[in-house]
């Protein structure tokens, strides 16, 4: 909090400090008012030549288009079944490195850890050529199986991290106490560390599904089948087709296509600043 | 119940030795202390006895059995952490059944176990509640109703009590004094507390840098400590102890120290003359007397520290700073001449060199 | 351990594997898909004097360097006012987090539609206070700055979270030490908060430094590279580059190029944050 002062100067800082924050939510929400404004005008209003904020009339005509086009379920599914399969195989092949990383010294940890933070460091650019040729010549291009198993991939070492520095908050005397009362390993991560770091793993999870949510490169490269694309791809499509969009239509197309991932970022808010800030700054 | 043994156990921790060469037999329903600085490796010890950590060398053997190789839970223990370390997302029942139910055991035998645990720990009424809804000692106890719906062979104790404030810390002594003489279960019980080695055990291990200094009751250990180490961690506040050299001889033996003081060892000591020693004496076998009175040391007061019951003196003898405990209420304060006597039969010597004890003479 | 088996297979086989097949490609003489033959060094040495490479890195490394002055720039603007604030602070500074969350699709989408020159509210308020607004995203000269605008729009939430965590983790007494030293908040900003920032920011350039030389969704939304190769980055020619197929030996070397380039950021963020695993 400022020092409250009953000085002319603190409140002319006061006045200038509300100005300057008005300032920047309103240009990170600005965008996204406008698009919101534009999704609610119908298609003639949308491309006046006076362009105004509040659209009159309102009409929620391009929500229902975007709803009832022939494509859009197949590409809600897609981007959902992509999402959800990426983070389950993330998670799965996570949860147990990330324990093993959290409670066991062992030869060869180091390495394997080097790994894991080596691959990350390799961008998905640098593997459009050489993966799509593999597939290509494997005959697994527009293989919804192959995209989870590659956005998975993408996710999995800051999952590894992520699930290590969760597990490492849990005491290890829990473990002991477990292992003293008869757990086996599988039971103690099962039984005792997993549902203690439940948050957590949300936090992950919510991470990584928006990270894949988002994606459009991995789809649209390594699939480029119609029925196998997803909400992201579909939206850059109509606006490579430049010449029969509807700005209107395609905003309410971007936003229904962003409101998950907004949602659940609202949801886990809190753990993915904490999520983004790890590691980030330097005590 | 039953007895454990240790036999020539050693551990390191990569290149650092941590327990060298431990040997000691613990009896069938003893409760034994091991007691030492921080650091200086009984909690290694124990969870080497918990199977928490792997034995470099030696053996460990319990009920006759060595367990080197067998998991923790088929070696039929139960500990207690420092931490608790309760399951912060189980109630205090399930906190309890846990072990249990991992062991298939059926519902009612479970329930059964969890009830007469609960009741021993007057924890009735707060079985349907989190941990985190416990109070420090409630938490203490379930940890210990943890460990006894078990019935294990052993009971481990790693420092149970050192999270808990002073009071509480006297309280829950007593009640797992009480608890051992009810159920008479063998029990190891870690500790850097010598009060709490002293009050509760049958027998004491105390310990140092990864060796085992001396085994025994508790009084034995505060009238005849085997070395210099022991007699300093027994007993508070510490013994004190002055450097010096023995001079005379019989019952008029004294040690000398360099700037002058002769302090009365009042018996025949096993060693002659001309030895560099170490002279202790506990701080409650000093007196406040006359000055010029026999088998006196004579000084100046530098502190008093009134207790109530008793009056703690920070005393200065020649160059050596010596505490006393006087019963009563002295009136005296700083600066004040003063003289102290030594009681008999209360001398402790040790060789210099080796910090070993010095044994009496014939005639003790 | 047998735990670690499965993740290590995963990026094995998904990332370590297609990497060494890069290299391998790149030492191959190509034609459309097809791998014809070792070459040696052939592809780097046609990358390499290519005028088209020095531009394109020339392009990214604008790209970067703006968006990092830009993003950072309002990321500690955005950071200090908020947290300023206080209590209030923290819901707008999820509000303001909402644009990092949107995919680059939508971003692109989004801001074409602001910028579009006939129907779009800022060339029509250009045009009201008399400015010409030209093709915007259309004009060579002009796309790669507002390219830069929008990567900045989308990422300087990021900046402002990792600031404020930092400024939130200078100790209270610092500030309260220079106000009895009778400083003011110019003084405050200078001699605390400033020499606690300087390797935040550091370590929060690399890791957009990073994200934005491998970034292509947004630059194919909003030009295609264009217009007139003015928006094309290194990134950008290597997603070019894979879909048309012409001739895939180079675009394998441009690829490692930036594999390189992004291991040493990587390192360099390592270095910086201490931050060794193991
Ligand atoms: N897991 C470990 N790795 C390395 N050194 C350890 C480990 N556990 C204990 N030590 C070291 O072993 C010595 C004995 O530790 P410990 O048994 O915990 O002592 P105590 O319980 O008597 O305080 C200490 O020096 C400690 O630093
Ligand atoms: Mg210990």
């Amino acid at each position: 909090m400022m020092p409250m002062r009953a000085g002319n100067a603190s409140l002319y800082n006061r006045g200038m400090l509300l100005v300057l924050a008005a300032l920047v939510v309103g240009s990170a929400l600005g965008p996204m008012l406008w698009a919101i404004s534009t999704s609610l005008k119908n298609e003639v209003n949308a491309v006046s030549a006076v362009p105004s904020l509040i659209p009159s009339p309102a009409t929620l005509s391009n929500y229902l288009s975007v709803f009832r086009h022939k494509t859009f379920g197949i590409e809600l599914l897609n981007s959902i079944v992509y999402a959800a399969g990426a983070v389950a195989i993330a998670l799965a092949v996570g949860i147990p490195a990330g324990y093993v990383a959290s409670r066991y010294a062992f030869p060869g940890k180091r390495t394997i850890m080097l790994i894991i933070l080596a691959t990350s460091m390799v961008p998905g650019v640098a593997l459009l050529v050489p993966t799509f040729y593999l597939l290509d010549h494997l005959g697994l291009l527009n293989n919804r199986f192959v995209l989870i198993v590659i956005l998975a991939s993408r996710i999995a070492p800051q999952t590894v991290w992520f699930m290590q520095n969760f597990i490492d908050a849990v005491p290890v005397e829990i473990d002991e106490a477990a292992h003293i009362d008869g757990a086996s390993r599988w039971q103690t991560l099962t039984k005792l560390v997993l549902p203690l770091i439940r948050p957590g793993i949300a936090a992950v999870a919510v991470i990584g599904a928006i990270t894949t949510w988002n994606d459009y490169i991995t789809i649209a490269v390594f699939a480029p089948e119609t029925t196998k694309r997803t909400l992201q791809v579909a939206l850059v499509n109509q606006v490579f087709d430049a010449v029969g969009i509807s700005w209107s239509f395609t905003m309410a197309f971007a936003i229904v296509a962003s409101l998950p991932v907004i949602l659940m970022f609202l949801l886990v808010q809190k753990w993915f600043i904490a999520g983004l800030t790890a590691g980030a700054v330097k005590g | 119940m039953a007895s454990v043994s240790f036999k020539g156990v050693q551990k390191a921790f990569g290149t650092t030795k941590v327990i060298h060469d431990v040997g000691f037999d613990i009896h069938d329903g003893e409760f034994v202390v091991l007691v030492g600085p921080s650091g200086c490796g009984k909690s290694t010890l124990l969870r080497m006895l918990a199977g928490l950590e792997e034995i470099d060398a030696g053996t460990i053997a319990i009920d006759g059995k060595i367990v080197n190789d067998t998991e923790s839970k088929d070696r039929d223990i139960a500990m207690v952490f420092q931490s608790y370390a309760l399951y912060p997302h189980m109630t205090v029942r399930d906190n309890m059944a846990f072990s249990l139910k991992l062991r298939n055991a059926d519902a009612s035998f479970i329930a059964e176990r969890v009830a007469n645990a609960a009741k021993i720990l007057n924890l009735d009424p707060y079985l349907g509640r989190f941990p985190r809804e416990l109070s420090g000692g409630q938490r203490q106890r379930v940890a210990m109703g943890r460990a006894i719906v078990r019935d294990p062979k052993v009971f481990l104790f790693d420092e149970p009590l050192s999270n808990l404030d002073a009071k509480l810390r006297v309280a829950m002594r007593a009640e797992i004094k009480a608890l051992h003489q009810r159920l008479k279960t063998t029990t190891v019980y870690v500790t850097h507390d010598q009060v709490e080695a002293m009050t509760m055990a049958d027998r004491i291990v105390v310990m140092r840098d990864g060796v085992v200094e001396q085994i025994g009751e508790p009084l034995e250990l505060y009238d005849r400590p085997r070395n210099l180490f022991v007699a300093q961690f027994i007993g508070s506040p510490a013994m004190n102890v002055v450097d010096g050299r023995l001079r005379g001889a019989g019952v008029g033996t004294v040690v000398e120290t360099l700037d002058g003081v002769r302090w009365p060892v009042l018996r025949e000591p096993a060693a002659a003359a001309g030895l560099d020693v170490s002279y202790g004496v506990r701080p409650e076998h000093l007196a406040v007397v006359e000055r010029g009175s026999a088998d006196s040391v004579a000084g100046e007061v530098i502190v008093v520290e009134p207790t109530g019951a008793e009056t703690e003196l920070l005393v200065r003898i020649g160059t050596s700073e010596i505490n006393v405990t006087s019963h009563g209420r002295a009136k005296i304060g700083p600066g004040d001449p003063i003289a102290l006597r030594v009681a008999p039969d209360s001398v402790h010597l040790f060789d210099q060199k080796s910090g070993s004890r010095i044994a009496d003479g014939q005639g003790m | 351990m047998l735990w670690f088996v499965p993740v290590l297979l995963l990026l094995l086989i998904v990332t370590l594997y297609p990497t060494l097949f890069v290299v391998w490609m790149s030492f191959q003489k190509t034609r459309y898909y097809d791998l014809l033959g070792f070459v040696g060094l052939a592809n780097y040495l046609s990358a390499l004097t290519s005028r088209a490479f020095w531009e394109t890195t020339y392009t990214s490394l604008v790209y970067m360097a703006g968006s990092l002055v830009l993003s950072l720039g309002l990321g500690v603007v955005a950071a200090l006012a908020l947290n300023a604030l206080g209590r209030s602070g923290v819901v707008l500074r999820v509000l303001t987090l909402v644009p990092w969350t949107l995919s680059m699709a939508v971003v692109g989408t989004i801001w074409l539609w602001l910028f579009n020159p006939a129907y779009g509210p800022i060339s029509y308020t250009m045009r009201e206070v008399g400015l010409s607004p030209g093709l915007m995203l259309g004009d060579p000269d002009l796309a790669l700055w507002l390219v830069i605008l929008v990567t900045s729009w989308w990422s300087f939430p990021y900046s402002m979270v990792i600031v404020t965590a930092a400024i939130q983790s200078i100790p209270r007494e610092l500030y309260e030490a220079v106000s009895i030293d009778g400083g003011n908040w110019r003084a405050k900003l200078r001699y605390v908060t400033w020499p606690h920032l300087i390797p935040t920011l550091g370590s929060t350039a690399l890791t957009l430094g990073i994200l934005y030389l491998t970034l292509i969704t947004l630059l194919i939304v909003l030009t295609g590279g264009g217009p007139l190769g003015a928006t094309t980055t290194l990134s950008f020619e290597v997603f070019r580059g894979t879909v048309q197929a012409i001739d895939i030996g180079p675009t394998a070397v441009w690829s490692i190029a930036i594999l390189l380039a992004n291991i040493g950021l990587g390192v360099l963020y390592m270095r910086l944050t201490g931050r060794v695993t193991g």
